[in-house]
């Protein structure tokens, strides 16, 4: 008995240590630090100072606003994109194994390197979609994409929505196979067209799937940093500010030095994402469908 | 067996020797900028090795950032210890010298060696807390052939006034070119060059050190009369349109290979990047380069100055188990041929006092430079070191980014700096 004790302990402490060392430790420092202005050598007490100051700042509500559209529109339209896609391979098309290889691919892109090859697409004198436009003769409808206010976000939006989509499209056509096929075929039996097993009986019984999904896509859209800082760094006049770039500027780029308040940014940050994807998964998931 | 014996015996009694040779050494940290600019590690590499023949048992070991990368590096890595001994520094980085992250270096060189500016913009009571290696001027260069093409003609003095400015401005984008090549994709100060320079010619020393400080209103009718100045020529069509998408090295592709633009409102690094051969982003062989001032108003204050950015220093990490090797490391820079090595091959100006008859090599491009700056003052200062917080963050925003791409109006332009400076002052107070 002791010796599987000691067996047990063994083989759950590296994993234990990692976990401590590097989430568990980082968390509560941060917790930790939100009630101070943290100086390289030393801290001062601040109290509830910093989230005093959070819920006065504008920059922070913008960019928290633009996180929150873009998770919003993320959900829709990735997860819509992939169910269509998804229900197109699971009637086999034509090539079925070659598009979900395709589709997939920009998944396995880091953000980076997605960031650098949306630079090159939205370039205003030589990237691709300008080009397009201007042999189309659509010169008027060339812009500088990521210089624009009004556009730069949704240009941001369908760079991740092309990157994610894949992923979604994947694990929905996994579940569709796991699916029972005796229920479609005795609703087909019953009449049913095709949008009506899909709509009544396939995404029904997609919900716990979808559920997950739509929670993964929210956080991920939330803590959204890298493919913004490669392309635009949360400009032009802010446009594109989320509020993870907004968190390392305030941390490295202001040039002063405060891990306070950037701390207590990611606090109220995470509370808000935290709760906010419980109540979705919650919703989505709804009640149960059972198929016994 | 005992030939293979003896042969593993001897090769553990020379491993072991190289460990304890290696071991003996001190190794001598140092973290930098400028991983892909060859020249300028050039120089680095001649320091050490002249470093490391007057103390053979001390291993200069380099590693080698992008700036970006750097700085959360150092802000990690000093207090936690395992900083380097020597490391690169940034003006802008102003809050290593006030949160404590490097050392007094004022006992450690000759500064006799170094010009008094580049002493004195590191010196606080007393002390002194980095070398200034590199320093910059906001220069207008210019295409002397499209000059020539247009019939522009640049005065003795170098310098137009603002309406003949505007008239040089007005023809180039008639004849098809842009006025400025300029990129603000991955920088946060290039698009503010034309009317920093401008801000500078109207208000004088006094006047933008106070709007440097937050001191001065962005509503001051100077400031809105050089905005309005400025908006004319964006309105004209001075900028590219996509300048938000061009980086800085495309900017110069812009100015002297595709010839787009006539004029290239640069720091003087720009020889950085053009002079190297042209299949590696430099300016072809028959490009013909000039240099301008910026115009003058008829009411400047400071229609002599020039804003000297500084860039690159170096500076000791004070918790650094090395500090008197490190001091001595930078004492070596501090000699009197590494400030003209320096401008040879990096071909940047230097905080470094420089003998000009040792400038061996680019000596045209020097000579133009000089005899355009004969009369100038540098005025020591840039939008991206000077300003802090909040609004620095405006002025990138708004000034370097969205103003020149005409994205915002004068008034709104001054309604969000003001806002940004009356918010700066309020949290300073706290």
């Amino acid at each position: 008995m002791r010796r599987q004790l000691l067996a047990v302990i063994g083989f759950l402490t590296p994993a234990i240590v990692l976990f401590v060392l590097f989430l568990l430790y980082p968390v509560a420092r941060t917790f930790w630090n939100s009630f101070y202005r943290v100086g390289p050598f030393r801290a001062s007490f601040l109290g509830w100072g910093n989230y005093i100051e959070v819920l006065q700042d504008k920059t922070f509500w913008l960019a928290a606003r633009h996180s929150g559209v873009w998770a919003a529109l993320s959900i829709v339209l990735e997860i819509g994109i992939a169910f269509l896609l998804s229900l197109t391979l699971f009637n086999r098309i034509w090539w079925h194994r070659f598009f979900r290889t395709a589709w997939f691919t920009p998944v396995l892109i880091p953000y980076v390197v997605t960031g650098i090859i949306w630079l090159w697409i939205y370039n205003y004198d030589w990237g691709p979609l300008n080009t397009l436009l201007r042999v189309l003769g659509l010169e008027g409808l060339a812009k500088p994409w990521l210089g624009s206010p009004r556009l730069a976000l949704y240009c941001l939006i369908v760079a991740s929505t092309w990157m994610w989509t894949g992923f979604n499209m994947v694990v929905m056509l996994t579940a569709m196979h796991s699916l029972p096929t005796e229920i479609f075929e005795a609703a087909e039996i019953d009449g049913a067209s095709p949008f009506q097993k899909t709509v009544k009986i396939m995404i029904p019984l997609l919900r716990p799937t979808l559920s997950s999904l739509v929670v993964l896509c929210f956080v991920g859209k939330m803590r959204i940093f890298d493919l913004v800082w490669v392309t635009t760094g949360g400009g032009p006049l802010w446009a594109t500010e989320t509020v993870a770039t907004y968190i390392y500027k305030r941390a490295f780029a202001w040039n002063v030095y405060d891990l306070g308040y950037p701390s207590a940014l990611a606090v109220i940050w995470f509370v808000i994402t935290f709760v906010v994807s419980l109540f979705l998964g919650k919703v989505i998931r709804g009640k149960e469908v059972g198929y016994w | 067996m005992k030939r293979v014996v003896s042969l593993i015996v001897v090769s553990c009694l020379i491993v072991c020797g190289m460990l304890s040779i290696a071991w003996a050494r001190t190794t001598l940290n140092v973290w930098s900028h400028w991983a892909d600019e060859e020249n300028k590690k050039a120089v680095f590499y001649e320091v050490a090795n002249r470093f490391q023949q007057k103390y053979p048992d001390v291993q200069v070991n380099f590693t080698w950032y992008q700036k970006v990368d750097l700085k959360p590096a150092l802000m990690a890595a000093i207090p936690g210890g395992t900083g380097p001994d020597v490391f690169y520094n940034d003006p802008p980085w102003t809050e290593f010298v006030t949160e404590g992250l490097v050392a007094d270096i004022a006992d450690a060189l000759d500064w006799g060696n170094v010009e008094a500016w580049a002493r004195e913009m590191w010196e606080r009571d007393g002390k002194i807390y980095s070398l200034q290696l590199e320093a910059w001027t906001v220069e207008l260069y210019y295409n002397k052939d499209i000059f020539e093409a247009l019939g522009i003609v640049v005065p003795p003095n170098s310098q137009f006034n603002i309406e003949e400015f505007r008239e040089i401005v007005r023809k180039c984008v008639a004849a098809g070119y842009d006025a400025f090549a300029a990129g603000t994709a991955d920088r946060d100060y290039p698009g503010f060059f034309v009317g920093e320079m401008l801000l500078l010619h109207k208000l004088g020393r006094e006047g933008m050190d106070k709007l440097y400080k937050c001191e001065l209103s962005w509503k001051d009718p100077r400031v809105v009369d050089v905005l309005n100045y400025w908006k004319e020529l964006v309105d004209m069509g001075a900028y590219p349109e996509g300048i938000s998408s061009i980086k800085l090295g495309e900017s110069h592709r812009y100015f002297y290979q595709e010839k787009k633009a006539a004029m290239f409102p640069m720091g003087a690094f720009y020889p950085g990047r053009a002079f190297v051969p042209p299949e590696k982003g430099g300016q072809p062989k028959d490009f013909r380069l000039g240099i301008m001032l910026y115009p003058s108003w008829p009411d400047g204050q400071g229609n002599h100055l020039v804003l000297l950015s500084p860039g690159g220093a170096l500076a000791v990490n004070p918790l650094s188990k090395n500090m008197d090797l490190a001091k001595k490391f930078l004492a070596e820079f501090a000699q009197p041929d590494i400030g003209a090595l320096w401008l040879n091959k990096a071909v940047v100006p230097t905080g470094l006092k420089v003998d000009p008859s040792k400038i061996t090599e680019n000596k045209e491009y020097w000579d133009m430079y000089f005899s355009v700056h004969k009369a100038t003052e540098n005025f020591v200062g840039l939008s991206n070191i000077s300003f802090k917080g909040k609004m620095k963050d405006t002025v990138a925003q708004v000034l370097n980014a969205a103003f020149p791409a005409g994205l915002v109006s004068v008034d709104k332009a001054v309604e969000l700096l003001e806002n940004a400076r009356l918010e700066f002052l309020e949290s300073s107070k706290q």
